[in-house]
């Protein structure tokens, strides 16, 4: 049930997807992995919006340098846990929202005991290794994934639902070298905002998803593309099928 | 044979979005690549590491399909295959 003040606060989006889309994404639980450019962006969205509980996941402190592009970390953030300053930002954007912060890098070890708390989780991490892991635990939870990476003008996003959708593995079955990316704030905020706009389509069933398709944004030429990903049937997490 | 490429980011810049590329029968997805890297040394460099294999940085998919998970730049193509070609992008 939507209280008079949440009705109000939520007025421009029950318009759209109505008071059940709504209770929809209060009751929700969104497991935010990296709280970068893009988790700065997809969490932001998320709060706003009226998600239940977001849990942001994250062991960096914050520097100077994120300040380009991570919006939930401040001048005076620096120096602090990033999963801190991003719950302390996100209370403060909405405090209807339950914010948790886990300091702590993802890994195999924690990935599968926060994801069992989740409903979706959402990739703002920074590397395909970490990012493995995670598709791995999400697979094992029958958890969606909402993937999102960024270098420069460039980004893509796809929603990975476990049984029905190629694994992140089937389309990207190798880590490329981590480095550090050139990152524009913008970009992120374009692939934050389609991963954030995903999970409330997933949570309220509306529109259609990500699903099988990768999209790929070129700032640079202002293009956005769509290309079919398939899956791998030989692939080592998800076995490439359908449950 | 023809293949259509679909070439994205950096890549669409030099190659053009999209274009049709005729091969001989049984060509790979290396011979795809070395034709197209022919056209410039800086895109061979973009494609190609020091000791000629396909940089871990730059993506491919066949079909849909990343040529790492079929075989690798072995994988042979068939008429009517479509490949994109894009660099990978890591940060979050």
């Amino acid at each position: 049930m939507l209280d008079s003040s949440e009705v109000a606060r939520y007025d421009r989006q029950i318009r759209l997807f109505g008071s059940e889309g709504q209770k929809k994404i209060k009751e929700a639980t969104a497991l935010v992995v990296g709280a970068g450019g893009l988790g700065s962006s997809v969490s932001a969205y998320l709060a706003v919006a009226g998600i239940g509980r977001i849990i942001v996941v994250d062991g960096d402190a914050v520097e100077l340098s994120n300040l380009n592009r991570q919006i939930l970390h401040w001048t005076e953030d620096i120096g602090r846990h990033k999963a801190v300053s991003a719950a302390e930002t996100i209370r403060g954007l909405n405090p209807e929202v339950e914010v948790e912060a886990v300091c702590a890098f993802a890994d195999e070890e924690n990935l599968a005991d926060l994801v069992s708390e989740a409903d979706v989780v959402v990739d703002a991490l920074d590397s395909f290794s970490a990012r493995h892991h995670l598709n791995r635990a999400a697979l094992e939870a029958k958890v969606p994934l909402f993937h999102g990476a960024v270098s420069g003008f460039d980004g893509q996003a796809t929603t990975i639902i476990p049984g029905l959708t190629p694994c992140l593995r089937c389309i990207f079955p190798r880590s490329p070298p981590k480095v550090t990316s050139p990152a524009l704030g913008a970009t992120c905020g374009v692939i934050g905002s389609i991963q954030a706009t995903e999970v409330i389509k997933w949570l309220t069933g509306e529109g259609e998803l990500l699903c099988g398709r990768l999209l790929l944004w070129d700032g640079l030429q202002a293009r956005c593309d769509l290309i079919p990903v398939e899956r791998n049937p030989g692939c080592p997490d998800c076995g490439g099928e359908e449950i | 044979m023809i293949i259509k490429l679909k070439a994205f980011a950096r890549f669409r810049d030099i190659l053009g979005g999209e274009t049709e590329l005729d091969l001989p029968d049984s060509s790979t997805v290396f011979d795809l690549l070395n034709l197209v890297a022919s056209r410039s040394g800086d895109l061979s460099y973009q494609i190609f590491d020091a000791s000629g294999k396909v940089r871990e940085d730059v993506n491919v998919m066949v079909n849909g399909r990343h040529f790492e998970s079929l075989e690798g730049s072995k994988t042979p193509l068939s008429a009517g295959d479509e490949v994109a070609l894009f660099p990978a992008v890591v940060g979050g």
